[in-house]
């Protein structure tokens, strides 16, 4: 069965798919709780070094492998790390470059579904809280209906009388594959091209609305905009003696810019033979910021605290990132009078939008997979990989109780085996192929030359950092990870879950190494690439 | 808001925003490159 390359159309298409996977929840969400918490402004300092030491070099190295491996006609993360790295060893490690975006779509897409349902309830019924309550009651109303909403309190969504949240994922998970079968130019292009525009509209009118709300209640002088950004932006510096800070800073970096996640180096995979890497890496990066640090630094926490005040922000700060996007900001837009709807649904389809651009991005890198390892056309590996999602996000939807099943998945995947495949794919591009290699091949068509300093970065300090970053956040959660495994059955079936995709995976990467030895394919990466 | 949180918010947005606007300008004046041609890999 023959099986025919797909390109980008555009550069500015791919740069926009790759920033569009990395703009999620987190940028709005998660980065100015993290600010907040870890010295304000002055978190901007650790943030901004992490950036520059491990972010955009590991981009830039994702980037490189991916565009290489795509040369030799290879799409997946097992097939091209097992030619940067030199034969089996790696190609059966990156089968975690599959297996991670393919788990954490079965969560994903149902918070996005969440996204969605919100975004519904405030463009038709006007929000999920009586407006007209106190804030006590309406904090109360947030939070009872978003337990309901995603099944928190019991298992079975659809026992739980939350069928709408399953009719929201349907639709969710419908789009996201109509997309993805469409394909990388004619699907994920077109819909990137006008969705990240139409989320940097969402949160420009969001944004001007937050920043023109003065001082709301005149009785509250101290509660207003300048206040509000003074909680997020003034700096504690006593908060960069705490290695806690550091570690913060780099895991939000790392998480933010989706590296180590297996979709650059596949969206990377579908460039054409002699396209600028570095430009673009460093392009989409910086638009991963712009959304992160413009949007995310000045609108959650400000609009918070003009409304609920210093103690109210600092319990949504504690709240974390679902606490202080599903509970407290329908409190904030009841607050902001006739506009608050229109805010709320407008900010819930940004959300949206941000998510569906990530979540797109989690189910190329399988379709792809397993095309070019079963040898399959798009209809019938789609078909496979809808099964395969099917079963997976049912789970998570019905084990939905305390979002344990979803909470295990996003620890052990979503967030340890990241750090794993980032140390490989750091270790194949910088030890194995070669530092001087690598940075040969990433200049080839580049439009900007890197400085020569970060050769030296992406050999020593990068794996260096990274691998403080992981050992210090693995001592700090593994054993919490593991009781919790050990004393919940829950969280052994989120487990037993991923072994049994990992088995999956891990017999098609088999196939497939036999169907590619067959072919005459450099699976090996023993011939450099034309 | 102290004169240092205004220092971290105007250097941390200038700075994103800098790069986000020099990267799109140089992006953006280069000429795209005619596709490869299609290629078939993995016949089986």
């Amino acid at each position: 069965m023959a099986q025919q390359t797909q390109q980008w159309g555009t550069r500015v298409g791919v740069i926009l798919a790759v920033a569009g996977s990395a703009v999620g929840l987190g940028n709005f969400l998660r980065f100015p709780g993290q600010a907040a918490a870890n010295g304000g402004g002055a978190f901007m300092i650790p943030y901004f070094v992490a950036l520059l030491l491990v972010g955009i070099p590991i981009g830039w190295a994702e980037w490189t492998m991916g565009r290489y491996g795509g040369r030799k006609g290879f799409h997946s993360a097992p097939a091209i790390l097992g030619v940067i790295g030199g034969g089996a060893v790696a190609r059966y490690l990156g089968s975690v470059g599959v297996l991670i975006p393919l788990a954490v779509s079965f969560y994903y897409t149902y918070i996005e579904a969440w996204c969605l349902g919100y975004a519904w309830h405030y463009a038709v019924n006007g929000g999920v809280v009586n407006a007209a309550a106190p804030v006590a009651e309406q904090t109360q109303q947030a939070q009872a209906f978003y337990t309901n909403f995603i099944g928190a309190t019991d298992n079975g969504v659809l026992a739980a009388g939350s069928f709408q949240t399953f009719v929201f994922w349907a639709i969710t998970f419908s789009v996201n594959i109509w997309l993805v079968y469409r394909g990388i130019s004619k699907g994920i292009e077109r819909f990137v091209s006008f969705a990240m525009p139409a989320m940097a509209v969402c949160a420009l009118i969001v944004l001007i609305r937050v920043l023109t709300l003065g001082t709301p209640n005149p009785a509250l002088p101290d509660q207003n905009v300048i206040n509000g950004l003074g909680y997020m932006w003034n700096p504690n510096f006593s908060e960069l003696g705490d290695a806690q800070t550091w570690l913060a800073a780099a895991g939000q970096i790392f998480f933010s810019l989706s590296v180590g996640f297996g979709v650059i180096i596949n969206y990377a995979s579908y460039m054409k033979k002699k396209d600028d890497v570095v430009l673009s890496g460093l392009t989409a990066s910086a638009t991963n910021e712009l959304f992160e640090v413009g949007f995310g630094g000045l609108i959650t926490l400000t609009a918070a605290f003009v409304f609920l005040g210093l103690s109210g922000t600092a319990a949504a700060v504690a709240g974390g990132t679902f606490g202080l996007g599903f509970n407290t900001l329908p409190v904030v837009f009841a607050q902001m009078g006739a506009i608050g709807p229109a805010i709320g649904a407008i900010w819930f389809f940004m959300l949206f939008l941000a998510a569906i651009t990530s979540s797109i991005s989690m189910y190329q890198p399988s379709l792809a997979f397993f095309e070019e390892s079963l040898g399959w056309d798009r209809r019938r590996a789609t078909g496979l990989l809808i099964a395969i999602c099917l079963v997976g996000s049912f789970l998570v939807m019905y084990f939905s109780r305390g979002s344990i099943f979803l909470g295990t998945i996003d620890d052990w995947v979503g967030t340890f085996l990241i750090f794993v495949l980032a140390m490989v794919q750091l270790i194949c591009f910088s030890w194995i192929f070669g530092i001087d290699r690598g940075w040969k091949e990433a200049h080839d068509g580049a439009h900007i030359r890197i400085p020569r300093i970060f050769k030296f970065i992406m050999k020593y300090v990068s794996p260096v950092y990274l691998l403080a970053v992981f050992a210090t956040f693995t001592v700090q959660n593994l054993p919490i990870w593991i009781s919790g495994v050990a004393s919940q059955p829950l969280a052994q079936g989120a487990l037993a879950l991923i072994a049994a995709v990992t088995v999956l995976l891990l017999v098609c990467v088999r196939i497939g190494e036999k169907r590619w030895r067959a072919a005459g394919l450099d699976l090996d990466g023993r011939i450099p690439a034309e | 808001m102290t004169p240092a949180g205004w220092i971290f918010l105007i250097a941390s947005l200038g700075f994103v925003w800098g790069l986000a606007l020099w990267c799109f300008y140089r992006v953006l004046i280069i000429r795209e490159e005619p596709p490869d041609p299609v290629r078939k890999f993995h016949s089986a």
